[in-house]
């Protein structure tokens, strides 16, 4: 006993007693601190806990007023939990695990304000957002102004009159050539001398008479080339007129032709009302769907799909700290469990309870996927809403996220559908039933969604004068009771894609189709119109330009006619 | 550094038992080689504190072999993985993992295990080679240099009172 030192062991159980003692005095401020900590780094934004209090026997802890701050809205959170209770084991927590048997939240409140920002860094924009359809547009169905289109579109009908002119002026010039070539006064001239000269020496002796011969020989010559003269210029002449009525009767058609290309150029014909349920769901579908995406991101690091936690740890380097060595566990937990939360929501819509089950950081430890289930209580605006859903990612690579969703007999009162300045609608009032299912698996999206309005009431808002298809589409609107709205979605969690389909189409198309139709034709009837006003006057200068060409054309009949008549009487006065 | 040498060529030269100072020494390898925040340690410390066993040689030899230490950690880490994943002993380990007190001493690590291996099969030796290097200290060196002109001349200089001076 002599070797040992009393004061030594009495100092030692002092000081150990004295560790022990200020720990549990600082435990509570401790903890606080470091959950604070660790629960910012996990939701990348501020969190922050009102009170921690430790009860040991059992080991508990009750967290107040937790409130975690919204990573993409520092001023807001996204979540505020006015109490959170549970009982944590000690064991695990000496392995480093944080395991939870039954925690239970109460009073939770989504989106509340802050009074100090809780940014911990800058918030990153939504890379998914880029992606999303920021906006429907309406449907191609105001139709192009016509006087803008005839001051920039060069008609075919234009061209065609301008060539056509160019042509009647050429025509003319050549004609004139021509006219001036067969009724050649001077030639014709020397002719009649030259057949005076055979009919006087014809009477003459008999070298007078031979010469009259050669003379009536030539001139017998010189008027079979006036002949051919006369008719190689019928010949033009017919070949000119014919080709300047072809022409004409070309000019006439062209604003036919030009009509149908405009139309085409514009897609006239392939206007039409288009998915109407698209574009009146459309943006609101996209709203639903960015909801979605925000919302998965934020879980997403919750989701317990980290399976190699314990693989990268064993791989660990070596140096300064050393190695640990992981052996098998008897009851293997994840490092993060809670096998049971009950939650107690209270929200705009109403109270909201139920259990979520089994969340892990690694379910291929637990076995369990995490399942949730609530229901909504004393709502505000339905008869039932429940949402339950299951994250399975026991195995990793067959791992999903899956969500059911459904709300019966919910008020719409004046629900936004579209606040597009064109076409500004609203539900007034409406029951609306939804179901939605949607499973994500391997980054791809799959789900579909039923939504049934009742007693719809849509508002309107004047469109304006311009706006005739909203305007005829407000009126059909108001005309539906009730519709249905099918929207199904898959691709890529980043770029979803979405098809909506309804019963509106069929409901509304018709009407719209023929309203259409009728503006359609009106534009066609009013283009028609409108590119026959601009051609009238060149159509009728040409018109008169041509009926000139045949009148010259009558006066070189005439003339031919009398050439040839002069030619068979020369003819027949020679003799020969 | 210095005050803790003479302090201990003090201790060494006075009536305290060898066997005090050489459990001090041998003692401090645990602490000094394995990471200093190791439950073994509260262990050694209470040792220290409940037998007789000399502090400042202890001290003295903890940041000796705390020193030493980070020249033998890749070797306390071999041995460690080596004792650690023999097959044999896997299921006596698994039981330990299991446990929840072992799984605090933290004997999984490589180095905590290697480190003391090392120094719980150096005790013993150490404890008896300082017990031998103590007496044969005071029996044969201490006794020659009492009696050598040259320390007793050294031992009435003005730098030794001020060398144990410095010390106290």
């Amino acid at each position: 006993m002599k070797n040992i030192r009393w004061g030594g062991l009495i100092g030692f159980i002092i000081i150990t007693t004295a560790i022990a003692g200020s720990f549990l005095l600082f435990a509570e401020p401790l903890v606080k601190s470091i959950l604070e900590t660790q629960l910012s780094q996990l939701n990348k934004a501020k969190v922050d806990i009102q009170a921690v209090d430790i009860d040991y026997s059992p080991f508990a802890l009750t967290l107040t007023n937790l409130q975690a701050t919204d990573a993409s809205q520092p001023m807001s959170n996204m979540f505020e939990i006015a109490q959170a209770k549970f009982s944590l084991s000690l064991s695990d927590l000496i392995y480093k695990k944080f395991v939870v048997d039954d925690m239970s939240l109460s009073g939770i409140k989504l989106n509340t304000p802050r009074k100090i920002s809780g940014t911990i860094e800058a918030p990153k924009k939504e890379k998914n957002q880029e992606n999303l359809p920021s906006n429907f547009d309406l449907p191609k169905i105001a139709l192009p102004d016509i006087d803008d289109i005839l001051s920039k579109e060069p008609l075919t009908s234009e061209k065609l009159i301008s060539e056509l002119n160019l042509d009647i002026q050429n025509t003319r010039k050549n004609w004139q050539l021509i006219n001036q070539d067969i009724n050649d006064s001077n030639r014709w001239a020397q002719h009649e001398n030259s057949y005076n000269t055979i009919q006087k020496d014809l009477k003459g002796n008999f070298s007078q008479k031979l010469q009259a011969v050669k003379s009536a020989k030539k001139l017998s010559k010189a008027l079979k080339t006036e002949a051919r003269k006369i008719k190689q210029a019928r010949k033009t002449v017919n070949t000119d007129i014919s080709r300047l009525n072809n022409n004409f009767k070309a000019v006439k058609k062209s604003p036919k032709a030009d009509i149908k290309r405009i139309k085409e150029k514009y897609s006239i014909n392939n206007l039409n009302a288009g998915n109407i349920t698209q574009l009146l769901f459309g943006n609101k579908a996209a709203e639903w769907v960015r909801l979605a995406q925000t919302t998965y991101g934020r879980i997403k690091p919750y989701i317990g799909n980290d399976n190699n936690a314990d693989e990268e740890q064993q791989e660990a380097p070596a140096r300064a700290g050393g190695k640990n060595i992981v052996f098998k566990e008897y009851n293997p937990k994840p490092d993060f469990y809670i096998r049971k939360i009950s939650v107690d929501a209270t929200t705009e819509r109403g109270r909201f309870a139920g259990v979520i089950s089994d969340v892990s950081s690694n379910q291929s430890i637990n076995k369990q996927p995490t399942r949730f289930k609530l229901s909504g209580k004393e709502l505000k605006h339905s008869d039932m809403e429940v949402i339950k859903g299951e994250l399975n990612y026991i195995k990793k690579t067959k791992g999903f996220s899956e969500l059911v969703y459904s709300i019966t007999r919910h008020q719409l009162n004046d629900y936004q559908v579209s606040k597009a300045s064109s076409l500004p609608i609203a539900i007034k009032k409406s029951l609306m039933d939804a179901a939605i299912k949607v499973r994500l698996q391997n980054g791809l999206l799959t789900g579909s969604s039923r939504l049934n309005f009742n007693d719809v009431d849509f508002s309107t808002k004047s469109a304006g004068e311009s706006n005739n298809f909203s305007r005829m589409l407000a009126n059909s609107l108001k005309q539906v009771q009730q519709f249905y709205l099918d929207i199904k979605f898959s691709g890529a969690i980043e770029k979803p894609k979405l098809k909506i389909k309804s019963d509106l189409d069929k409901k509304l198309g018709a009407q719209l189709k023929a309203q259409l139709n009728k503006r359609k034709q009106a534009f066609e009837k009013n283009l028609k119109s409108k590119i026959e006003n601009k051609i009238k006057d060149p159509m009728k200068k040409l018109e008169t330009e041509l009926q000139q060409l045949n009148k010259i054309k009558s006066k070189l009949d005439a003339k031919e006619k009398e050439l040839k008549n002069r030619i068979s009487s020369l003819k027949k006065q020679i003799k020969f | 550094m210095l005050s803790q040498i003479i302090k201990f060529i003090q201790i060494l030269s006075s009536e305290t038992a060898p066997v005090q100072i050489s459990a001090g020494i041998a003692l401090s390898m645990i602490p000094g080689f394995s990471p200093l925040f190791s439950l073994h340690n509260l262990l050694v410390v209470l040792m220290l504190l409940m037998f007789r066993i000399n502090i400042a040689a202890f001290m003295l030899g903890l940041a000796f072999f705390t020193a030493f230490a980070y020249l033998l950690d890749p070797l306390f880490h071999s041995i460690g993985q080596i004792i650690l994943t023999q097959e044999g002993l896997q299921s006596f380990w698994t039981g330990l993992y299991n446990s929840t007190f072992w799984r605090l001493t933290g004997f999984n690590n490589t180095i905590v295990m290697g480190s003391l291996l090392v120094s719980l099969a150096a005790f013993i030796p150490g404890l008896l080679l300082g017990n031998f290097l103590i007496n044969h200290y005071r029996n044969d060196i201490l006794v020659f240099l009492n009696n050598s002109r040259i320390f007793k001349a050294f031992k009435s200089s003005k730098l030794f009172t001020k060398i144990i001076a410095a010390a106290e």
